[in-house]
């Protein structure tokens, strides 16, 4: 290995500098922080570890955890957060108030006067029209104190059931198709299984924007065992599909004959694993009625593959060749995100991969499990297992379940008959009725509906109508647009709080710094809100997010989703932990539902695994015909678009837009079309391009790429300027309410 | 005296001679034919034939001096004419791997040497408007603006000259042949060897007539 | 003696003249200027740093993209910073290790120094822009880079 000259004088004087410094060459040395505080990433669901380097009371380093799942990775978005978007100019550091109405300016205030205006307002709106006519719109993004805490406020508080959050958008149909095919809600397996895994069915999913280190752990598997196959499903050929063995285009929406055809020629070449199914499943139709396994086998017989050809657009021997990759592998794990459930018939399609999953026994074990995975943060901790949805209640119990009413008014100790039995309004319903002036004040917190709602031309004037209190950091924040009340919040390692992730690892973030000009934690603001507005003191008895925490981690003891053993003190030494966990001797769960992994699982029972959420103790096969989705393309708006994200922008770009090297990468939105569309269309790359829907019409600078298949175009939603969710409808799935975004009909054409 | 007169006129003649015969072997040395007289630079002239810079503008075959020599005859020149004269002898004689085609020479060390040598007025004889694309016909794409400004100083101040960035527009060694930005090269070079190859399993005692018609 | 100063004399010139030569060469064609080379202002519809460097610096940007780095969508600025300095992370050509690689890679690291003491510089076996998927990390160094 050739050195050169100047190499070599360069290396020996780098040598003698780091000699002089002290071997290792690594480590905190004079110039860097002086502390290290543990947390997790605030950006996406897969939930790095982070350490945030603190010098002088300020944030000014992250890196990764190196004893969290990430192995102290970060990507891009993780590995930029501090300082940037901490020390935004724009952070908003007083509270303010729209005095004047919708049309004024927000002014600074002090915190009373700005709590007194919110809660006088609360009040008399409930005084007035009960209090069905307030809500509280929550967030994946919340500390799951916050939104436990909220959920209490309001339902057995305030004693409304619209308690509702953006996981509606984005998680609701993962929900229930965990909950129709297993009983409860949340994966059984975990990112261990990634390094088992023999074959990855991925569909749905942009992983390697989406979820970065997920995609880079997925990529070291396919690297380190040469048989590892992947299968990337998905009719955008994205940078996901680069180390895809199959990439697998097909027309937008056609997904559920794929994957009945999938099961069609998993039975049709004897690749089905009847012990299994006989063992542990029970098979159901339509809205819940029983039906048998043959009436399956005949149902599913119907997908030949060459009827999914004309359905889908996959060639035959490509439907075969995926479901004999699938049925074949030692062990196979299926990832999906928005694409799944994001859909009118999201459930549906929820429940077709798991039986793919239930028909040949692939789970349950290392590197076999159906893994859904979460789009932000703390969608799984803070509001799907905390009940913070319109139609749930804490740990997986139901609003309209008495038994669980009940459960829940004995733990809090309020009278039996205190919580509302009918649920809420869920979010679409929720804008609906605001702008029905039926719900006319809701508190919004840390999220940005403005921006993220669908058919937003529709939704926005929901929000001009209600009495809106928000708690938000960043000015550029759309919603910020028609607030009222604006609580300046303590962002992210400003306070100390749990985020749960994908996979059922609760972690917790210290506070690192003190909050930032006169931001407050949401607890306290909660707490004072709550007081403000009546709520019983003796509901809300907590002096920290510590105390809230005892209390979710008390509650959870009695039911199967169990981590009594999650203490806070483990949680400041571990960097996070997999539930269930009874207690605090247990390390974790890696298989859930399977005896001797799972000590929820009596150890003496009977069969390996136990699906202890259903009441049967079974996994249930769905029969689920294809639908198409609720706006195809049609003669009149003959293209599909599509939406999605990118790498660089989370959500809104509200903290990423922040980050000059993010906001260089993407400052703008565009739309991708395929090179054939573009020549029919005569666009050329930069051209302006009209997105016209039955909703509104929107121009883009036209991106040339073959990523979008022809006769699909998509969009990124991050650009406030570009607010794409203007163009969608607002159809929403029968069952888990989440609105169809990732499927419109449009005209493409160009700008004249 | 018989002797002041002869010695002055002889060094007179001599120093006539010796400059006539340097500017014969500077020229003699600088013809094409000359450079790839030397077998180790059979691969570099192959790939010219199928590259953007075989033929210039009025379809004359471009010769090897008129982007590796300085132009004109002043002290770049010769300079260089010294220079790689000295190196290309040493080379030539002192190189041990005679039998390949190329002469055993690690092109990649070679390519940034032989970019040093090749002067922007070389290219600038031909492609005089920096702001129209290499034809001089249209304008230059937006990002060639930005990239020529940046050459000039007007945004920015670009480190190389022309061959610093515009690379492999004659000679195409394997290991570049992967790079996008030489795609269409590439794929003649493939193209055109591949012919050859059947041409010559066709007509064995034609594959000498590699040095004649330029496309 | 005059013959051998005549000599040494012309020893001398000779020197001179040759080691003028090589100087007036090494000068005169530089290969890369001298000035400090400054990196032109795009307008911000050129976010993404590949588009020009595809061109400018192909090995460098096909190097990349088809590593892991390239793979993983770890992009030019996340190392590099932005030209106009204006970004969070200092503008750097050569990042520096410490600051830059250990952000993420920081146990591999110490796990390096442990086994095998302080290196020189991480890039003598990972070239950070060559490191390919399918192949260990020290087989990958290819023999040309983009230099300037």
């Amino acid at each position: 290995m050739a050195v050169s000259r100047r190499e070599f004088l360069r290396g020996s004087a780098a040598a003698v500098a780091l000699s002089a410094l002290g071997v290792p060459a690594l480590g905190a040395d004079a110039g860097g922080p002086e502390k290290w505080v543990k947390g997790v990433c605030r950006y996406c669901g897969t939930g790095c570890g982070v350490l945030v380097g603190v010098k002088g009371g300020k944030a000014v380093a992250v890196k990764g955890d190196p004893n969290n799942h990430n192995e102290g990775k970060l990507c891009q978005k993780g590995a930029l957060l501090v300082p940037a978007v901490i020390y935004a100019k724009d952070r908003i550091t007083d509270p303010m108030i729209r005095k004047g109405g919708k049309k004024s300016q927000l002014e600074k205030v002090s915190w009373d006067e700005a709590l007194d205006f919110a809660t006088k307002r609360f009040k008399a709106v409930i005084a007035e029209s009960g209090p069905q006519a307030v809500a509280y719109y929550g967030s994946g993004q919340a500390l799951t104190e916050e939104s436990y805490l909220a959920n209490k406020i309001w339902k057995a508080g305030l004693r409304s059931n619209n308690v509702d959050g953006n996981p509606r958008l984005c998680m609701a149909s993962a929900v229930a198709g965990y909950l129709t095919s297993f009983g409860k809600d949340e994966p059984m397996g975990t990112y261990n299984d990634i390094d088992s895994a023999s074959c990855f069915f991925i569909i749905g999913s942009n992983t390697s924007e989406a979820h970065p280190i997920l995609f880079d752990r997925i990529a070291r598997r396919k690297e380190s065992a040469p048989d590892v196959k992947i299968i990337v499903v998905d009719p955008r050929r994205t940078n996901t599909a680069r180390i895809a063995d199959m990439h697998v285009p097909f027309k937008p929406g056609t997904d559920l004959a794929l994957l009945n055809g999938m099961a069609h020629v998993i039975f049709r070449d004897e690749l089905d694993n009847p012990s299994f199914m006989g063992r542990y499943t029970i098979v159901k139709k339509g809205a819940g009625e029983e039906a048998t396994l043959e009436e399956y086998k005949r149902f599913v017989s119907e997908y030949t593959p060459e009827k999914v050809r004309e359905i889908t657009g996959v060639p035959a021997e490509d439907v075969v060749k995926m479901a004999r990759m699938f049925a074949e592998s030692p062990a196979t794990i299926s990832l999906w995100c928005m694409g799944i459930n994001q859909r009118s018939k999201g459930v549906w399609a929820n429940n077709l991969i798991h039986n793919l999953h239930l028909i040949t026994g692939q789970i349950g074990r290392p590197g076999a499990t159906p893994l859904s995975l979460t789009g932000q943060p703390n969608a799984c901790g803070g509001v799907r297992d905390t009940g913070s949805l319109a139609h749930l209640l804490p740990a997986g119990r139901m609003v309209e379940n008495e038994k669980h009413r009940n459960e829940m008014e004995d733990f809090w100790k309020v009278p039996r008959g205190t919580i509302q039995p009918k649920m809420g309004f869920h979010t679409v319903a929720l804008f609906e009725n605001m702008a029905a002036g039926k719900v006319q004040a809701v508190f919004i917190h840390c999220t940005n509906p403005a921006q993220t709602l669908p058919h937003l031309n529709k939704y926005t004037p929901a929000l001009e109508k209600a009495f809106v209190a928000q708690t938000e950091c960043f000015m550029d924040a759309e919603t910020l647009k028609y607030a009222d009340v604006v609580f300046p919040a303590a962002f992210w390692c400003e306070t100390e709080g749990v985020y749960g992730c994908t996979e059922r690892r609760y972690a917790l973030t210290e506070q690192a710094i003190p909050p930032l000009g006169n931001s407050r934690p949401v607890i306290q603001v909660l707490l004072d809100f709550a007081r403000g507005v009546g709520v019983d003191p003796a509901l809300i008895p907590y002096k920290n997010a510590a105390d809230i925490w005892e209390e979710w981690r008390t509650l959870s003891k009695q039911g199967p989703y169990n981590f009594y053993g999650i203490t806070r003190e483990r949680l400041k030494k571990e960097s996070g932990i997999k539930w269930p966990c009874p207690d605090e001797t247990h390390p974790g769960t890696n298989l859930r539902y399977v005896r001797g992994d799972d000590p929820l699982v009596p150890k003496d029972h009977p069969n390996r695994i136990f699906f202890y959420g259903s009441p049967t103790g079974k996994a249930t096969i769905w029969l689920r015909p294809h639908q198409p989705p609720f706006e195809p393309a049609d003669a009149d708006y003959p293209f599909v678009l599509t939406t999605g994200r990118v790498i660089d922008q989370w959500h809104t770009a509200t903290m990423t837009g922040k980050v000059p090297e993010l906001h260089r990468a993407y400052p703008a939105a565009f739309v991708e079309i395929n090179p054939e569309d573009a020549k029919k269309l005569n666009i050329k790359n930069g051209d302006q391009v009209i997105l016209e829907t039955r909703r509104d019409k929107m121009a883009f600078p036209a991106r040339i790429t073959d990523t979008c298949m022809p006769g699909l175009v998509f969009c990124p939603f991050f650009d406030k300027n570009k607010l794409v969710n203007r163009l969608f409808h607002d159809a929403v799935d029968a069952a888990s309410k989440e609105p169809e975004y990732k499927i419109c009909a449009t005209k493409v054409y160009k700008q004249a | 005296m018989p002797r002041n007169h002869v010695l002055p006129r002889a060094v007179l003649i001599g120093l006539v001679a010796v400059l006539a015969a340097s500017a014969w072997g500077l020229s003699a040395t600088s013809s094409r034919e000359f450079c790839l007289s030397c077998h180790e630079m059979s691969p570099q002239a192959e790939e010219q034939r199928w590259s953007s810079h075989a033929l210039s503008a009025d379809k004359k075959p471009v010769a090897c001096a008129e982007c590796h020599l300085p132009p004109g005859f002043g002290p770049r020149f010769v300079a260089v004419k010294i220079y790689s004269g000295l190196k290309d002898a040493v080379m030539h004689f002192f190189l041990p791997d005679g039998s390949q085609p190329g002469g055993g020479l690690i092109r990649a060390e070679l390519q940034p040497q032989a970019r040093r040598f090749v002067d922007d007025d070389n290219c600038l004889r031909c492609h005089r408007d920096l702001y129209k694309d290499a034809r001089g016909e249209q304008a230059v794409s937006e990002l060639g603006k930005i990239a020529h400004d940046s050459y000039l100083g007007k945004n920015g101040q670009a480190r190389s000259n022309c061959a610093g960035c515009h690379r492999n527009l004659a000679h195409l060694p394997v290991f570049d042949r992967r790079l996008d930005a030489n795609r269409a090269f590439a794929e003649r070079i493939r193209k055109e060897l591949t012919l050859e190859q059947a041409r010559a399993e066709q007509n064995p005692n034609e594959h000498n007539q590699k040095e004649e018609a330029l496309p | 003696m005059a013959a051998k100063k005549k000599l040494l004399l012309f020893l001398a010139l000779a020197l001179a003249l040759v080691g003028g030569f090589f100087l007036y060469i090494s000068l005169a064609f530089p290969g890369s200027r001298c000035e400090a080379a400054k990196h032109p202002e795009a307008p911000e519809k050129y976010s993404d740093c590949l588009e020009c460097h595809l061109k400018v610096t192909p090995m460098a940007a096909q190097d990349w993209r088809e590593s892991k780095h390239g793979v993983l969508l770890v992009k030019c600025a996340v190392c590099h910073g932005l030209p106009d300095g204006k970004g969070t992370v200092p503008f750097a050509a050569k990042p520096g290790v410490r600051e830059i690689c250990a952000r993420c890679h920081e146990p591999a690291m110490k796990q390096m120094v442990e086994k095998y003491g302080a290196r020189l510089e991480c890039e003598s076996c990972h070239p950070h822009h060559q490191n390919p998927m399918h192949r260990k990390a020290f087989e990958a160094k290819k023999p040309s880079k983009t230099s300037f």
